[in-house]
């Protein structure tokens, strides 16, 4: 087959494939949807996924602040008692030293009015320092105090005496005049 | 607008009318680019009754994002452009259901969306050598790959130009006419392997 009839082949084809026509009444079908004001089928989709994506970020954002608030709390119920508040009803992670000695059960040791995570201690052991950190509970409502505001910084010039340049004196450098000996190896 | 008037008025009038409020002025917008639009969205989807739900929706839309045409192109080209993205969606969504119906494909994997959803009567009065060879090409024309065979439709319509084309495919001009004749070059191809065999 030559090139010119392939083509008109395809041509033929491609008319075939588009030689259908639109329905009759587009005009007054898309003034009466306009007139409905029907929504337009694809923003529908796009609302349920729009309401989606919503909810998804909600979720995901509220995790993430429910996160950080624990932390917070993690991090101030292990920070040094000084920079708490004076006044405060807090309950403070307890660090105590247990004297264990012949009793050999556990200790417990937490401050009487904080529930204490349990702490493993061997009763083998006489006399043993227990660190047991406690972790209040988010509803124990810990209040994270600011930092200690720092003092204030006193910036104040250097001083310095004047400088007389006419007592300077400037003189060249006085040198020793040089001797060199012989070295004992070398021959005379 | 109608015949009996002295001048027809432009599309740009119709489009101002329009964007006042002028839901007849719409309509003659829609008169005047019903067949554009409806064969473009042919030739994405295959299917005439589908292109043909595909240019209902396109001109709603069209209607609602009046106000932000700029007039920066063709009130034609603008259209086409929504044309062209609501067809490919609905392609896209034509594609999902005949592969989730496990629907035969071609050798190569594709999916045969023309084939499947042409009108299947349409050559029955043609000469039965003529009927097999069109089929042939058309079924050949279906297994092109997409982009090269969305560029040989558009431009084989005689509907559009290759600058409206490449608005509607967001491709520089020059990429069309190498898409369309690499489709064409493709197509003698494997036309000369049928007739050689």
């Amino acid at each position: 087959m030559r090139d010119d009839e392939l083509d008109e082949v395809i041509d033929d084809a491609v008319r075939a494939v588009l030689e259908a026509a639109p329905r009759p009444g587009m005009r007054q079908r898309v003034l009466r949807r306009i007139a409905e004001g029907e929504p337009v089928r694809g923003s529908r989709r796009l609302s349920w996924a729009v309401a989606v994506a919503s909810l998804a970020v909600c979720v995901v954002g509220g995790a993430v602040i429910v996160e950080r608030q624990q932390s917070a709390d993690r991090i101030a119920a292990v920070a040094p008692s000084s920079s708490r508040p004076a006044a405060t009803d807090i309950a403070l992670p307890a660090i105590e030293t247990v004297q264990a000695a012949d009793r050999g059960e556990a200790a417990s040791a937490a401050a009487p009015d904080t529930p204490a995570r349990p702490s493993h201690v061997s009763p083998a052991t006489p006399e043993r320092l227990v660190s047991v950190t406690s972790l209040p509970d988010v509803d124990d409502g810990v209040i994270v105090a600011p930092l200690t505001p720092l003092s204030d910084i006193h910036i104040t010039p250097l001083r310095s005496g004047r400088v007389d340049l006419s007592a300077i004196e400037v003189a060249p450098l006085r040198l020793d005049p040089v001797r060199i000996d012989a070295l004992p190896s070398m021959p005379h | 607008v109608t015949g009996s008037e002295p001048v027809e008025l432009s599309d740009l009038d119709l489009v101002r009318l329009a964007q006042g409020g002028d839901t007849n002025a719409f309509g003659e917008l829609v008169e005047r680019n019903r067949r554009a639009v409806f064969r473009a969205a042919l030739a994405a989807v295959g299917n005439a009754a589908e292109a043909d739900d595909v240019a209902q929706e396109t001109f709603v839309t069209a209607f609602r994002k009046l106000d932000g045409f700029r007039a920066e192109s063709a009130f034609r080209t603008w259209l086409l452009s929504i044309a062209w993205r609501k067809a490919l969606d609905r392609r896209k969504s034509m594609v999902r259901w005949i592969r989730r119906h496990d629907t035969p494909t071609f050798d190569d994997g594709s999916v045969d969306v023309f084939e499947r959803l042409a009108s299947p009567n349409r050559l029955q009065d043609e000469d039965l050598a003529a009927a097999d060879q069109q089929r042939l090409v058309r079924r050949m024309i279906a297994t092109l790959p997409r982009k090269l065979r969305d560029a040989l439709l558009l431009a084989g319509s005689g509907d559009y130009t290759y600058e409206q084309i490449g608005s509607m495919l967001g491709v520089p001009v020059g990429t069309v006419k190498w898409r369309v004749a690499e489709a064409r070059r493709l197509l003698k191809m494997k036309l000369r392997g049928v007739k050689g065999s």
